[in-house]
């Protein structure tokens, strides 16, 4: 069996007299070694500890150590960090700290280079918070393709929140000015304090198996870590991504950020923006079904337009009175139709384009007999239907030939279909 | 379904519709006029329900039964 090979900055041999050349390093080569490995070892950590020996240096920055009964590990924490931190730390006190252990080669001292800290307490929940996350991100329950899509102008919408809160207030009053088309059902839980995130988790279930409406907000108004934490439980998240319906997420202020956020269809900073991320604003509708009236008019006028320059283009070509007639009769039908058409029945329009329909048909019709001049003919049949195609014909019905300077009237005495390729 | 069954959403999905298509260019005169005709009407109808439209809400209680039932809020 081969020997584990020991790390390069120990001893082969630990019980070597004599130093080997190769094996011997120095001071800055082991310390070197000792930095990379700690560094490595522990880029980012959480430690539990007391303060002691807080000094808070004129650049800003705060030297002080972190200790339990056994043991004391000296940490710093910089300005820059230590700017964000919420509370007055002082000797004595409870905290628990985020960072990486640093090696400080000069003084051979290894320490705690704290990005994060928070009260005991605290430090708790933010941790179970922060494990909670780990787990269920890594099931996939934030998952962006398991957001589903609100509905633009739901019926009915579900809300779980306090009764009395503030939230619930502000999300009925937002919820009427907008779109009081939208029912609203309220299904009222504590929202903090003891069983209610099983309540919370509950009633998405009842809302889920009710499945009468479209979107279901869920939260409450702002207060500490602690009030908020019925939103950081495993089993409103997983009511959250259980849910068939569509969720938003509402919970406290901007700030906050909850593990039902992060599981929701969508995260809202505030009950308010909420209810207005939910519903379309009236005001904002009744303005665009004013600017679609209009654009529909607009565009049914260019269409008779574009209608009437087409007739007109088939009279500007053939100098026959007949047709210059009928172009006449329909300019004034298309006028007559153009005032129609916005406010006319239905069946009158229809008549009328039908009629137009057939007058433009008929026009064309004439087309062929420009050319007429060259020796072709126009035949038609007993009504004086153009006859396009053999199939209109059959031996013994009744055709007209017109030619450049006259009309045969004759029977067909014999059909004969050829194959279009 | 006749259209005073039809939800507010099922309205304006239809009219979003036929807006899009009057976009369109390849629709004959007899039938832009008759989509047109319809689309003015949904917009009447979607006015009509914003402008009737009374804020619903109903509160959920928990019954004898252990279910829960819709009680109205004011």
């Amino acid at each position: 069996m081969e020997a584990i090979p020991s790390p390069s900055f120990c001893s082969k041999n630990p019980m070597a007299q004599l130093p080997e050349l190769n094996n011997t390093l120095s001071v800055s080569q082991i310390t070197g070694q000792v930095q990379h490995t700690l560094e490595k070892g522990f880029a980012s950590v959480w430690v539990k500890g007391e303060i002691s020996n807080l000094t808070r240096h004129s650049s800003g920055h705060w030297y002080f150590s972190l200790k339990d009964s056994g043991a004391q590990l000296g940490s710093v924490m910089f300005r820059g960090q230590n700017e964000r931190v919420r509370f007055e730390p002082a000797h004595g006190m409870e905290i628990t700290a985020h960072g990486r252990i640093s090696v400080y080669p000069p003084q051979g001292r290894y320490q705690l280079v704290v990005d994060q800290m928070l009260p005991a307490g605290q430090g708790d929940l933010h941790l179970a918070f922060e494990n909670l996350k780990k787990k269920l991100h890594a099931e996939g329950l934030f998952d962006p393709s398991l957001k589903q899509i609100l509905p633009a102008y739901p019926a009915k919408i579900g809300i779980v929140t306090s009764p009395t809160g503030a939230a619930i207030r502000d999300m009925i009053n937002i919820l009427s000015r907008r779109f009081p088309l939208a029912e609203l059902v309220l299904f009222p839980v504590n929202v903090q304090g003891e069983g209610a995130a099983t309540e919370i988790a509950n009633a998405i279930e009842a809302f889920n198996s009710m499945n009468e409406c479209q979107v279901l907000l869920v939260g409450r108004g702002g207060g500490s870590l602690e009030d908020l934490w019925a939103f950081n439980e495993e089993i409103v998240a997983r009511a959250i991504a259980n849910s068939m319906i569509p969720i938003v997420s509402a919970v406290g202020h901007e700030t906050d950020t909850t593990i039902s956020d992060f599981v929701a269809d969508h995260r809202a900073p505030t009950p308010s923006a909420a209810a207005e991320l939910v519903v379309p604003d009236q005001v904002e509708l009744m303005r665009w079904f004013g600017q679609v009236e209009q654009s529909l008019q607009t565009n049914i006028r260019s269409r008779i337009e574009k209608y009437a320059q087409r007739l007109d283009h088939i009279s500007s070509s053939y100098a026959l009175k007949r047709p210059e007639l009928m172009i006449e009769q329909s300019y004034q039908k298309l006028d007559h139709l153009e005032d129609l058409s916005l406010r006319s029945t239905q069946d009158k329009i229809s008549k009328l384009t039908a009629r137009l329909d057939n007058l433009s048909v008929s026009i064309e019709a004439l087309n062929p007999l420009t050319i007429l001049e060259k020796g072709y003919s126009v035949i038609s049949g007993a009504q004086g239907e153009l006859i396009r195609s053999i199939e209109q014909v059959s031996e013994g019905t009744e055709v007209h030939m017109r030619l450049r300077d006259g009309e045969i009237s004759s029977i067909a005495s014999k059909v004969k279909k050829r194959k279009i390729k | 379904m006749s259209e005073k069954d039809k939800s507010f959403e099922e309205l304006m999905g239809e009219l979003e519709t036929l807006v899009s298509k009057l976009e369109g260019e390849d629709l004959k005169l007899d039938d832009a006029i008759k989509q047109n005709e319809q689309a003015l009407k949904l917009i009447h109808l979607c006015r009509d329900r914003l402008d009737s439209a009374k804020q619903k809400i109903d509160k959920l209680v928990r019954n004898a039964d252990g279910g829960f039932e819709k009680q109205t809020m004011d």
